[in-house]
């Protein structure tokens, strides 16, 4: 309706039409949607930073980068994974069979061959994951969770489930050598971090994860070789359990039958803390990167403020449940206004 | 006809005292079926628990069922349950809960089933034939002395505990703590669980060693040998100041020992304990309950430091 008054006109809504939003707010919102997770790390970490002397010092921030490089590796595999709409509960049993292989070729006299090995057993495993659901038609969880137990049970036949020691003392270089002041595990960590973000972003089989993520039928009639997709995500994701091993071994300096046994649940919360919804067709890298420092961040926190072990749990799961509800509310009132 | 007649009587003659031979003698490996229930079988302690078990087994003729309790409460007593429909001639347990097996043990005594516990005790209300293994309340004081000889009466101590709520967590803790209470000027400034895992020891350990600057922690002590890594980690990063004082003597202990990276260790002998379990459960199966150490047979825990290290062999 318009009226007029006096020089001005002035334009005002009618019954039928909707208020806007002041821009501002619509914009934090944005904003608050896209980075939520990234904020709420930024502020923990400032927290910590201003709270607590002893995790400022850079021995300590190195440590922590040090300390999530293996649940950081194992992530990244598991975000592509969850991203083509599955996830894999087997990538502990991959890391113990790759650590186990890794360690049993190394006493026999050879390091390059022994990562070789252990990368070979990451990717089997993942390409059998990988065609017992896209070709089986078996559901991941059953999938994966069958060779979780079939994976650990061969290798405790195959180890009588004793671990193996005296391993070249050289390799423990991967596990807890430096370059300067950087841990060498962060920087394979930060290796497969960068390697993964490429791939999802600029080729064309992660554009596919994506695409098979959000729709399998409509990729599938689009041309998309969905099967092919599904097995090579999932093979990439027992690479990076492989990846995860052979950094354990470097760490501990033994090949551990029964290791990695935190790995997929560990793995997951840091893909869905850092913002990948367990749906598919959606995550960043970057996200899986934060979700990966904040739960170690968390962790460091409650040791160098003397936590008790037996609050540590609760308050971990606390500060999961706040991070990962603020950002989905954000999210959803975004998408839904 | 008559014929036939003769045949088959000649024949059942024959027979009937190799019939009634078969029958009246009882097979001696239906006789000691024993099933071992541990309650980790991947923990590698147990490895070698398990090989003293089966080389009994091997050498007395007994017919040993080993099967995992997982870690969990509920499987440990389902496998218990299941040894009792098989009608298991004796059952031994390496229980992770003390109090949590002791239903399971009363059925299997309601069933005529004796029971031995090993390596972890069967608290009180579940009767067991006997214990064999070490007291993890001892094992925590022998720690705590060992820690005396270590720093000396006074210190910062760190403490790294196994999984929580299992025995050995507990009474480990309990005898050490116990012992410490004589000792006013040393200090546990921290405490926190591995999970008897050795990476989750090593990020522990390295945020203590950020926390407490040099001169600023004197010890940290682990229940189990899974802090060997972050000793090691210590050394590399200069910090000889800190002992470390570890529990049980796998191959890595011994090896650290002996390159002064850990102070010393205490010996549980997981091999030795496996044995004597089926040993006594033989002996008492075949009636010689005279041979059977009752109601405990305790084992020593030998002390392992540099000066001894090499004559010791590892557990594992």
């Amino acid at each position: 309706m318009k009226t007029s008054g006096g020089d001005a006109t002035t334009v005002e809504p009618t019954a039928g039409q909707f208020k806007r939003t002041a821009p501002d707010r619509r914009r934090l919102s944005a904003f608050a949607a896209r980075y939520g997770i990234f904020v709420i790390f930024f502020l923990l970490v400032l927290f910590l930073l201003i709270g607590s002397p002893s995790f400022r010092q850079p021995n300590n921030l190195w440590n922590i980068l040090q300390q999530n490089s293996i649940i950081g590796v194992v992530a990244c595999g598991m975000l592509v994974m969850m991203v083509a709409g599955g996830f894999d509960l087997s990538v502990g049993s991959i890391g113990a069979a790759s650590s186990m292989t890794a360690a049993f070729v190394f006493v026999q006299g050879s390091i390059p061959l022994g990562v070789f090995s252990a990368l070979l057993v990451g990717l089997a495993v993942g390409i059998l994951n990988g065609v017992l659901i896209a070709k089986a038609h078996i559901n991941p969880f059953v999938a994966t969770l069958g060779t979780q137990v079939l994976v650990q049970g061969l290798v405790f036949v195959g180890s009588n489930a004793a671990p193996i020691y005296n391993l070249p003392p050289g390799f423990t270089l991967v596990g807890l050598g430096h370059i300067g002041p950087v841990p060498i595990a962060s920087l394979i960590f930060a290796t497969v971090a960068i390697l993964t973000w490429l791939m999802m972003l600029f080729t064309r089989f992660g554009h596919y994860v994506y695409s098979v993520g959000g729709n399998k039928e409509a990729s599938r009639l689009a041309g998309v070789p969905v099967d092919a997709v599904l097995i090579g995500a999932f093979a990439f994701g027992g690479l990076c359990a492989a990846i995860g091993g052979l950094i354990l071994v470097g760490q501990t300096g033994i090949g551990s039958p029964s290791a990695g046994l935190t790995w997929p649940l560990a793995a997951i919360a840091a893909v869905v803390v850092g913002g990948t919804p367990l749906s598919g067709g959606v995550g960043t890298v970057q996200g899986t990167v934060v979700g990966t420092l904040l739960l170690g961040v968390m962790a460091n926190g409650l040791n160098l403020f003397g936590v008790s072990p037996y609050w540590q749990p609760a308050v971990t799961g606390l500060v999961i449940l706040a991070a990962v509800g603020i950002d989905t509310h954000h999210r959803f009132k975004t998408e839904g206004a | 006809m008559k014929c036939l007649e003769k045949i088959v009587r000649r024949v059942v003659r024959a027979g009937l005292p190799v019939a009634v031979l078969a029958f009246a003698t009882p097979t001696l490996a239906q006789d000691l079926n024993v099933g071992s229930m541990v309650w980790d079988t991947s923990n590698p302690f147990y490895v070698n628990f398990i090989k003293g078990q089966r080389d009994a087994a091997a050498k007395l003729g007994v017919n040993l069922d080993v099967q995992n309790g997982a870690s969990r409460l509920e499987t440990q007593v389902a496998v218990v349950q299941q040894f009792i429909a098989q009608k298991k001639n004796l059952i031994i347990v390496v229980p992770g809960d003390a109090q949590g097996i002791v239903p399971v043990v009363k059925e299997a005594a309601a069933a005529g089933i004796p029971v031995i516990a090993a390596n972890n005790a069967v608290a009180e209300g579940g009767k067991v034939v006997t214990f064999i293994g070490s007291s993890n309340e001892i094992f925590g004081k022998l720690q705590c002395e060992l820690l005396i000889r270590a720093i000396g009466t006074k210190g910062n101590v760190g403490y790294i505990l196994g999984a929580l709520g299992t025995d050995p967590q507990v009474n480990r803790e309990k005898g050490f703590m116990k012992c410490l209470s004589a000792y006013p000027d040393i200090k546990v400034v921290a405490k926190q669980t591995a999970n008897w895992d050795n990476a989750q020891a090593l990020a522990i350990a390295q945020d203590w060693l950020n926390k407490y600057p040099k001169g600023e922690l004197a010890a940290i002590v682990d229940q189990g040998p899974e802090g060997v890594t972050g000793a090691q980690n210590a050394v590399q990063m200069g910090r000889h100041d800190v002992k470390f004082v570890l529990g049980n003597y796998p191959a890595t202990v011994q090896k650290a020992i002996t390159d002064d990276v850990v102070f010393g260790t205490i010996v549980e002998d997981p091999y030795n304990q496996g044995y004597l379990s089926v040993q006594y459960a033989a002996a008492w199966l075949k009636g010689e309950q005279d041979k059977v150490d009752r109601p405990t047979h305790f084992m020593n825990n030998p002390v392992v430091t540099k000066e001894n290290a090499a004559t010791i062999p590892p557990e594992m």
